[in-house]
């Protein structure tokens, strides 16, 4: 059994690496404290992995997946949370790692093994079953520097799978050798599988993910985006890797209006979702859009994409979670009731997101955030969700629909908005339904009694 | 407790310690012989150079400086030899996890090993001399056990600090050769002038190399406060070593 709780993990990026005695001392001398960034690699991982599953773990690279192998294995500590394992882990990061070439093989199983835990006499009732398993034969007993690189590796994979962990912990070494080697290794894998053992893997092949595993994680940023079957999950895990791209390949069609799905081919989502999604979509009432406002927005930044980006280029429009809740859609209304995206600066507006329920949920949290483009980058001008209010939603039930008001002023000054959507569990570590830059939406200024960035609500009084 | 969890890891200290034991010569017509071969032509070169050149005045100078150079062999070899043992196992340690101390734990080991082994022939030696072994020769493996736990302290002092400071190595080359010199391993303590005979004896090495002296040559005990001294310089080297150990311990793994 294995339990992460709330775990995250950061690392410390040295601006200036000093190693030698004199810079530092120099450094010291003047007061002078190494600079460095801090980089969250994790962010609040919730995650229980129960006796006996088997689970992989995937993401693009830099999402966390191997950190957390890592974690799991006790050769990182994390800076924040827990992890709590129960029973013997052995790891299989690198292969062949603290092999010495100068020892036979025979030598280096003893050693290997030990490294991975296990005592001599676990090690001596194995040996036998290692040395077929790797096909190396009487070269067992010559030193690990006269074979090949291909039976060194099957070597080293032979000791991690003959050795009986209660917890396996594997990263992206599963293609090693030729074909037939490698399905060994599977169907070795499948045996330890069914004898009620826990696999961890982190791999980026999909196929075996699919294939192999019972379960798999999203990570993405640091933090779990999906949690489910591998079809599922790898679903999601192509919504994130390709979402992007499919926006930019869409024609110069960036109004994402109602439900803002188009972009996610309904294929790709969750069947049942989908189906629904697909159904709202047809359901709402686009033409009533007055959109003029948008398209310029929207041909403008095409120009702009045909320009070499001289304008700035319009944010992409990208969702990602776990679709357990999904919100299903977003209307926002000016003051007198009717839905549009162009707005009057100081009017009062609200934004509804009617929100579906796939899964009982408890107290999750919904925000929006209003974000403006500040010199080619994205800045949040507003952000606001029920947590900061410190509102608590209660347990919402599995098909509950909702619908949620955000009413606000919006005293900004001129210019195109957009807005991101998100439902999101409490503590923040799993995204549910996330929409970045779901809408377009313009400010306009019909009484200008004010300017610059901000409607401070000024009183001018003079004395005399 | 961490501590305890070394224990766990009994086999993997072994093997290390093997392969420690079975590279070092490997490769090499004489293998295991140099560790032999290698004392005793120091030990010729400094009686010729000291006994009958110098004519430092010492009553049975090779068997003299014997007893003490093995044990501060067994302290340098020890130290920088372990002094990499951390800096160079990033490959281990970033893939594996085991208790990190087992890597300079392992390193001591193996010179310990040597050490030993160079026992076999010292007893001999020593008798063909006239020395014949007396019941102290009893406390001889609690001195050796403490002498290990003191180095012990040392490597793990040394190997953390060198994760951050490469400089080490050549600053602690320069420190063997001053201790070594401020170490009776060549010449009597009795020459010291008595107003430097106290900070004298603060060196820890001092009292090892004395305690050994008495035991082997003289067939008697150590003071009791050589004794309390050496459990002092072992506890303090054991916490000298162990608190930029357990700083460093949890981030090693990134650091490396």
């Amino acid at each position: 059994m294995i339990e992460i709780i709330h775990v995250s993990k950061k690392f410390k990026i040295w601006e200036d690496r000093s190693r030698d005695l004199k810079e530092t001392t120099i450094n010291f001398l003047r007061g002078k404290k190494r600079s460095f960034r801090e980089l969250w690699a994790l962010r609040g991982i919730d995650v229980r992995i129960k006796k006996g599953e088997t689970v992989a773990f995937i993401g693009e690279n830099g999402s966390g997946k191997s950190t957390l192998l890592k974690l799991l294995s006790g050769i990182y500590t994390p800076d924040e949370g827990e992890i709590v394992t129960q029973g013997k882990i052995s790891t299989l990061l690198e292969l062949g790692v603290g092999f010495h070439p100068d020892l036979t093989g025979e030598e280096n199983i003893f050693l290997n093994g030990s490294m991975l835990g296990f005592n001599q006499r676990e090690m001596k009732k194995k040996f036998e079953e290692i040395v077929n398993f790797s096909e190396i034969g009487d070269f067992i007993y010559s030193p690990i520097r006269t074979y090949s690189s291909g039976m060194a590796m099957r070597l080293a994979f032979s000791i991690a799978m003959c050795v009986d962990p209660d917890i396996l912990l594997i990263d992206e070494v599963l293609a090693v050798g030729d074909e037939a080697f490698q399905k060994k290794c599977l169907e070795r894998l499948e045996t330890f599988k069914r004898s009620g053992r826990t696999i961890v893997l982190v791999s980026h092949s999909l196929e075996i993910v699919q294939k192999f595993c019972e379960r798999a994680i999203l990570l993405h940023g640091g933090r779990v985006v999906c949690d489910d079957v591998p079809k599922k999950t790898i679903e999601t895990y192509h919504l994130v890797l390709y979402g992007h791209q499919e926006v930019q390949g869409l024609p110069v069609n960036f109004e994402v209006k109602g439900v803002g799905t188009e972009e996610i081919p309904p294929h790709e989502m969750t069947s049942e979702a989908g189906a629904e999604t697909e159904e709202e979509i047809e359901g709402t009432p686009e033409g009533a859009q007055e959109s003029t406002q948008e398209e310029r927005a929207v041909s403008t930044g095409a120009e702009a994409r045909g320009a070499e980006a001289i304008m700035p280029e319009p944010p992409l429009y990208q969702r990602y979670g776990t679709f357990e809740a999904e919100i299903t859609e977003v209307r926002m209304k000016s003051e007198d009731g009717t839905e549009t995206d162009s707005f009057l600066s100081g009017e009062m507006i609200s934004i509804r997101l009617h929100i579906r329920f796939h899964k009982d949920i408890e107290n999750p949290n919904v925000g929006i955030a209003i974000l403006r483009q500040e010199n080619g980058k994205m800045i949040v001008v507003h952000s606001i969700n029920t947590l900061r209010k410190n509102m608590n939603l209660g347990l919402l039930k599995r098909n509950a629909d909702i619908d949620a008001d955000f009413i606000q002023r919006v005293s900004l000054p001129e210019g195109e908005y957009y807005l991101t959507v998100a439902i999101i569990n409490s503590d923040g570590s799993r995204s549910y339904d996330w929409h970045d830059h779901l809408r377009t939406f313009r400010i306009r200024k019909l009484d200008p009694c004010w300017e610059a960035m901000v409607d401070l609500n000024s009183q001018i009084v003079i004395h005399s | 407790m961490k501590f305890i969890e070394i224990f766990k890891y009994e086999d993997l200290i072994t093997n290390l310690v093997s392969r420690d034991f079975k590279t070092r010569y490997k490769r090499s017509y004489l293998g295991i012989l140099w560790s032999l071969l290698n004392p005793f032509l120091i030990i010729i070169v400094y009686t010729l150079a000291f006994d009958y050149i110098l004519k430092i005045r010492v009553r049975n100078f090779p068997m003299f400086f014997m007893c003490a150079y093995l044990p501060w062999s067994y302290l340098s070899a020890s130290l920088s030899v372990s002094l990499t043992s951390l800096s160079d196992s990033g490959y281990l340690i970033k893939a594996i996890y085991f208790p990190r101390e087992i890597l300079p734990l392992s390193i001591m080991l193996s010179s310990l090993l040597h050490f030993l082994i160079t026992f076999i022939f010292v007893f001999p030696i020593l008798m063909i001399y006239g020395y014949f072994p007396q019941w102290s020769v009893l406390s001889l493996p609690v001195i050796i056990l403490l002498q290990s736990l003191f180095i012990f302290g040392l490597c793990l002092f040394l190997s953390s600090i060198h994760v951050f400071f490469r400089d080490i190595r050549y600053i602690l080359d320069v420190i063997l050769t001053i201790w070594f010199w401020l170490t009776p391993v060549v010449y009597p303590i009795s020459l010291i002038p008595d107003q430097f005979l106290f900070f004298y004896k603060l060196n820890p090495m001092t009292i090892f190399v004395t305690a050994y002296r008495e035991v082997l040559l003289n067939g008697g005990l150590p003071v009791p406060q050589y004794w309390i001294a050496i459990v002092i310089a072992t506890s303090a080297s054991l916490l000298l070593g162990y608190s930029p150990f357990l700083k460093i311990r949890k981030r090693l793994a990134e650091e490396i």
